[in-house]
């Protein structure tokens, strides 16, 4: 038996829990050297002194004062704890009762064309007003229209639009109703526009001009957007920033609005991310994560080709954080969504990261798209 | 005794505490280091050992199982513990200039006590023993305990942790060897 061996069976030795013939062994080892022996000798004294440590007791009244912890219990916990079943019986049937009431739903909906026209998209239908309304002539001016009244880029073709419009009910051409602003926003929803498209073929709304027509087309070619025929209209009279866009999403916890986007970003599903994100800023306004959430938010309008509606959010960042670290990112992304849109703003856009934000790494890349889209 | 307590019987409930109080906290003392500290936990321990009275079948002893959540809950605390350093008053404390973490409270606790040689000198050795036991990882210190201070037989402790008995033995050897090496300079 070697040293080694010898010493592994240190606790085996102590504990008596050695076979005879190791024991036999160890004990010829330890007659044998005395470094070894010194060394059992040390083992030993170690574990009694931990043995030696001994048990202890509580306070006087311990025993008391846990019975009264028990009793203090809320009356409605030590009810659940004698009423319910031990959680190998719990949990099967709660699991049945979760596919019940999953089953009672599904069938509720199938049963229920109100609930199902409730959950499905909404079509829009374009107000008249915006219908009449000329389309003017570059894409971007529907959208950006009524946000640079908000924003900081000059209005364009908001005034010609009025101007133009025939005479029409005041409040449709300056602001649609509530549900025409949402709607608006749908329209951006693919499958909302194919359902669109069907219903606009059987309402009884006017056929759209061969004028609009052309500019609404013309529009899509600019923005690369899929075609449709009725989606520009919308843009004369779009919701302001800030309002909701996809679909009302209920006042929740901002934890609950912000990991749901965050969940619905990661799977590309932008337009509940939209959603989540609308609502987590409205609702939660003072929320450290605003800046955050307004980046991610015009990122999935971008990601969405919604340049028009990505520019205010990053606009809104850069202002309203002007510390922000988000804030160069913000700035270079708006530009590259106005030079999308064929804005030449862009290019100054860029040249302002480059020169204000030189340790950023969005600067070299504006340097970069400087030189490759904004030829002097 | 314990079927009374699981029909609801407070007194037989708080007889089965009288009885097991004593290694209950004796776990909880000797895995913390902090008197205080080990008596909240004990009672957090029979609380936790009320509600899951219905669910104890008498599959094992009543001793081991309680063994086995007072074990499961004082890993759970330090492990909390160690994770909220700077939230926990007894384990508070910025990282140093070096960045590292604070120590664990145990490891506080030893390097706060006076030096080792000082504390033979007031012949205080089981103050010694229990600051050495906090460099222990907290699995061997729990063995240990188990073992050397509680008297747990191997197939207990394996029961208790759900190990395997392998694992107690030479979580065992490994951590008798340490305190060997701890303590030997001063025994």
């Amino acid at each position: 038996m070697t040293c080694d061996e010898a010493r592994g069976a240190f606790s085996d030795l102590y504990d008596r829990a050695l076979s005879e013939p190791s024991l036999t062994a160890l004990n010829r080892h330890l007659d044998g050297c005395p470094a070894c022996r010194a060394e059992w000798t040390a083992f030993r004294r170690a574990v009694q002194a931990v043995t030696d440590l001994g048990g202890a007791e509580p306070s006087p009244g311990f025993a008391a004062r846990v019975r009264q912890h028990v009793e203090a219990l809320p009356w409605w916990q030590r009810a659940l704890r004698w009423l319910f079943l031990p959680l190998h019986v719990k949990v099967p049937i709660q699991a049945l009762a979760l596919v019940l009431v999953a089953f009672a739903g599904l069938l509720l909906y199938q049963r229920s064309p109100e609930l199902r026209r409730e959950m499905e998209p909404r079509p829009f239908s374009p107000p008249p007003v915006a219908q009449q309304a000329p389309m003017p002539a570059a894409p971007r001016t529907t959208d950006e229209a009524p946000r640079a009244s908000a924003g900081a880029r000059p209005p364009v073709a908001a005034p010609k639009a009025e101007q133009a419009a025939p005479p029409a009910p005041p409040r449709s051409a300056v602001a649609p109703p509530p549900q025409a602003r949402l709607e608006s926003e749908r329209e951006h929803d693919p499958s909302a526009a194919r359902d669109e498209a069907k219903e606009v073929g059987k309402s009884t709304a006017p056929p759209e001009s061969p004028r609009a027509t052309g500019s609404a087309e013309e529009s899509r070619a600019k923005t690369g957007e899929p075609g449709m025929a009725a989606r520009p209209l919308l843009r004369s009279a779009p919701a302001p920033a800030g309002q909701s866009q996809i679909s009302p999403v209920p006042p929740a916890s901002a934890d609950q609005l912000y990991s749901a986007a965050l969940a619905d970003m990661g799977r590309q599903r932008y337009d509940p991310a939209i959603g989540s994100l609308r609502a987590f800023i409205q609702q939660h306004p003072r929320d450290a994560r605003i800046p955050d959430a307004r980046m991610r938010l015009a990122d999935a309008y971008v990601a969405l080709q919604r340049y028009a509606d990505a520019i205010p959010e990053y606009e809104a960042l850069a202002r309203e954080f002007p510390d922000s670290p988000l804030r160069p990112a913000a700035l270079y992304r708006q530009a590259l969504a106005r030079l999308a849109l064929e804005d030449r703003s862009g290019c100054q856009l860029l040249r302002e990261v480059a020169l204000r934000f030189p340790q950023a790494p969005e600067a070299a890349a504006a340097r970069q798209a400087l030189s490759a889209r904004c030829p002097e | 005794m314990v079927d009374r307590a699981r029909a609801g019987d407070m007194g037989a409930f708080e007889g089965l505490v009288r009885r097991h109080q004593g290694r209950v906290f004796t776990l909880a003392l000797r895995m913390l280091g902090d008197r205080a500290e080990a008596e909240d936990m004990a009672q957090e321990i029979f609380l936790k050992a009320y509600r899951g009275l219905k669910a104890f079948r008498g599959a094992s002893r009543f001793s081991t199982w309680l063994h086995a959540i007072a074990s499961h809950h004082c890993l759970n605390h330090l492990e909390a513990r160690r994770r909220r350093p700077l939230q926990s008053a007894r384990g508070g404390g910025r990282p140093d200039r070096a960045g590292n973490d604070p120590p664990a409270p145990l490891d506080r606790l030893a390097d706060d006590a006076p030096r080792a040689d000082q504390l033979m000198e007031r012949a205080d050795l089981a103050r010694l023993v229990q600051a050495e036991l906090a460099h222990l990882t907290e699995e061997h210190r729990l063995v240990l305990i188990l073992r050397d201070i509680q008297g747990l037989s191997y197939e207990e402790i394996a029961e208790t942790l759900g190990l395997e008995l392998g694992t107690v033995r030479s979580r065992l050897h490994r951590a008798r060897m340490e305190m060997k090496a701890r303590l030997t300079p001063h025994l």
